[in-house]
């Protein structure tokens, strides 16, 4: 018994190291496509005077901070009023959100807001029922806190002239990057995200994430399959897969910056990374095979499809190969299979695959000409261990969610901006 | 006391890789959020229309007098030349900014080392150099003229053979190009290459021949269909609805499509019969469009586009062609709106 146990520990050991091989093979290559590959043109160079009616909606759950923010920006918006629609969705709020939608809502006819009061809240269930009543073929969703430019919204819905684009997606720029190291950070992690790896996977042909913000999609392929599920808290991964697996194309047009809140405090993120694990393994149970099964897509799109539903797996899968490796040592059975090819491997990982991310990173940063920021990159050990543990535990009540059939709430992350516009 | 010092230095040795990062938290020099421009809308006249921005502000302030005056274009303040009236040039370089409030007429290999606004019409000689220049009547480009960086004019332009038009030419008009030009992005309503001998009249050309009946083709709006294969039409065909093909398109006879085209392979029209596309063509490789060809939306391609005998667009109502690598356009090409290429576009020649 205790032979077999070793033997399942040892096999577990390899396992955990032919993962992180494949994760950090996987960071190198996308980090040279972006350095030296083919860079594929999104649409928003396009100019066409016929536009297509678009419906932006704006979920908002106690929003009084951010509502006046982004209906000043998107009523700036170079995109012709009689083509489109902003439907702010007040979920709920039990500040000034109602007041001050409705008092957009009198001075633009294009704003037409939905008052939810249903005990049934959430970003999916505002989706939904602002699906419900928008008018256009195009659907684009802004959280509250975004900081959409002027001519964004032409931009992205431009990369619909292409039939086969069934959702697109911009870069999230951080606008509070200097408030403290955790915001540092997490500027960084999204400049290696999208400066990186998501035009990658665009170059490649492969899966670019719709992130359900700054983004959008064809309003009747999401109301042809139901609507958003409102069991699943990243209904943006969702939608990605749901539309990939049907043939469609994300966009990803890493010119479209705009701006987001992100977290200052480290209790606020472990929040939301949390969420967002729960919500991506929850993808990941529903959508592995199909995605294997898929007649849409090629053999690299599935393999690209599978480790993208994996990410938020990785880091338990992780914490359990440490916590195998420190049994193995502690039991003197570190002699795994051959000494040479175990020490390559973990050599090899040590050389090229810890620092994948690290490179990733600090490319997005080259390319971006920010380059004094990278200094700040050996501090990402600390985020490496402080997504290992709630990214884990984001894991588990996925778990917890599918055995039991759990119904989920959106969390509303914390906005910190200090007073409404003018 | 061994164990204390390895201790030690195992301590500074992972101390060490953050000294940097400290520093840059404690004295930061980089911590501002990347630049994002929020009043960014696109403008295919964006340059002449900043500059003739600046210069206008100045003139109704009754800033410019004639002669050599100073304006503030970015940070450092620089000389312009104001010139009222008409200006016949025939100096062989011109190192300031020059306000022309009437016509200007350049001799042959001229230099404009500065930017150049012109409130009239203007005639720039053959073989001259315009590093840049706002126009706010016609423009004329003679042969193997050089713009540097861009060109914008209200009204028409025509350039001559073998010019070379820097990174942006747009205008309100007519942009007539000849043989040999070269180009990065262009804007004009419409934008015309030299006309073929064989008379076209794209997409709705009588030939009188019984080609016989076209097959019918429709695809549902609603599902997705990808077609796995190449496809290749040699008889009439219409087709209704959008066209999705992972492989390559070839259209060899008369064909109209009532929807968009999407190839991830090449898209290759070369037909004498009539081609109507009323949708956009987008693809992953190259898109070759010969014939007698009308498209009433975008042409796009990651790859190359060549393009004789075809109309896109009509007046007012504009559409683009953009290539990544290379935009060729060959002879009785009409596009109103907008071309563009990250490599290097070219009016063919013989």
């Amino acid at each position: 018994m205790v032979i077999l146990i070793i033997a399942i520990l040892k096999i577990y050991i390899l396992f955990v190291i032919f993962v992180m091989m494949v994760y950090a093979v996987r960071h190198n290559f996308f980090t040279f496509n972006r350095l030296f590959g083919n860079q594929k043109m999104c649409y928003q160079d396009i100019i066409d005077s016929e536009f297509i009616m678009v419906s932006i909606m704006i979920p908002m759950h106690n929003e009084e901070k951010t509502a006046p923010h982004i209906l000043d920006l998107l009523v700036k918006s170079d995109y012709p009023a009689s083509k489109m629609e902003i439907i702010p969705i007040n979920d709920n709020s039990t500040d000034k959100t109602r007041h001050i939608i409705d008092d957009y809502a009198l001075r633009y006819s294009f704003i037409k807001p939905i008052h939810r009061d249903s005990k049934n809240k959430g970003k999916m269930q505002a989706l939904n029922d602002g699906l419900a009543v928008a008018a256009g073929e195009i659907i684009l969703v802004f959280d509250a806190d975004y900081l959409p430019g002027k001519g964004l919204v032409r931009d992205l819905v431009v990369a619909f002239k292409d039939p086969k684009v069934g959702g697109v997606m911009g870069r999230v720029m951080i606008i509070n990057a200097n408030k403290n190291l955790l915001t540092r950070l997490l500027d960084l992690e999204r400049t290696g995200g999208y400066q990186v790896d998501q035009q990658a996977r665009y170059n490649l042909g492969l899966i670019p994430q719709y992130g359900g913000t700054v983004g959008g999609f064809r309003k009747e392929l999401v109301i042809s399959s139901g609507g958003f599920n409102e069991n699943i808290l990243a209904e943006d991964t969702e939608l990605t897969f749901r539309l990939s697996i049907k043939g469609y194309d994300i966009a990803y047009a890493n010119r479209l910056e705009c701006y987001e809140e992100t977290p200052e405090e480290w209790r606020i993120r472990a929040n939301q990374i949390k969420r967002w694990s729960r919500g991506h393994n929850r993808v990941m149970f529903k959508y592995l095979f199909p995605v294997i099964k898929a007649k849409n897509l090629n053999f690299c799109q599935k393999l690209d499809g599978i480790l993208l539903l994996f990410v938020y797996l990785i880091p338990f899968i992780f914490i359990l190969g440490i916590l195998d490796s420190l049994i193995l040592f502690f039991m003197g059975e570190m002699n795994l299979v051959n000494y040479v090819i175990v020490y390559l491997l973990i050599g090899g990982y040590v050389v090229f695959g810890s620092f994948a991310p690290f490179y990733q990173i600090g490319t997005g940063a080259f390319l971006d000409r920010v380059s004094y920021r990278i200094r700040l990159l050996p501090f990402f050990y600390f985020i490496f261990i402080f997504n290992l543990f709630f990214i884990s535990q984001g894991f588990i009540e996925s778990i917890i969610d599918v055995i039991f059939n759990r119904k989920v709430s959106w969390q509303k992350t914390i906005r910190y901006k200090k007073e409404a516009a003018e | 006391m061994n164990f204390v010092i390895l201790i030690t230095v195992f301590m500074i040795l992972i101390f060490l890789p953050f000294i940097p990062g400290i520093l840059e938290l404690l004295f930061p020099i980089d911590d501002k959020p990347m630049s994002v421009r929020m009043d960014y809308s696109k403008d295919p006249s964006y340059f002449g229309s900043s500059f003739r921005r600046i210069m206008d502000s100045s003139i109704s302030k009754g800033e410019f007098k004639e002669g050599r005056n100073e304006i503030k274009l970015s940070s450092v303040p620089e000389s312009v030349v104001v010139i009222y009236g008409d200006f016949n040039h025939d100096g062989e370089n011109f190192e300031n900014i020059v306000l022309v409030s009437g016509d200007l007429i350049s001799k042959y290999n001229n230099s404009f080392n500065k930017e150049i606004y012109v409130k009239g019409n203007a005639v720039f000689g053959g073989g001259s150099v315009i590093r840049a220049a706002a126009v706010d009547k016609n423009a004329e480009l003679k042969e193997q003229t050089k713009i540097i960086r861009w060109l914008d004019v209200k009204g028409s332009i025509t350039a001559g053979e073998e010019s070379y038009l820097g990174v942006s030419v747009s205008c309100g008009e007519k942009l007539q190009l000849s043989k040999g030009c070269r180009f990065r992005r262009l804007f004009g309503n419409p934008i015309l290459t030299p006309v073929n001998a064989r008379s076209i009249n794209y997409g709705s050309l009588k030939n009188g021949k019984n080609i016989g009946e076209p097959s019918i083709i429709s695809y549902s709006d609603k599902i997705i269909k990808i077609i796995n294969r190449d496809i290749k039409y040699e008889e009439p065909v219409i087709i209704n609805g959008n066209l999705i093909i992972n492989g390559n398109l070839e259209i060899k006879n008369e064909f109209t499509i009532n929807g968009d085209i999407k190839a991830n392979g090449k898209v290759l029209i070369d037909t004498v019969e009539n081609v109507t596309i009323n949708g956009n063509v987008v693809s992953e490789s190259v898109i070759s469009m010969k014939g007698n060809i009308k498209a009433v939306g975008d042409i796009f391609s990651q790859d190359e586009i060549y393009l004789e005998g075809v109309n896109i667009g009509s007046f007012n109502n504009f559409k683009s062609v953009i290539a990544k690598k290379k935009l060729t356009l060959g002879k009785s090409v009409e596009i109103y709106g907008f071309v563009s290429t990250e490599g290097i576009g070219i009016v063919e020649g013989e």
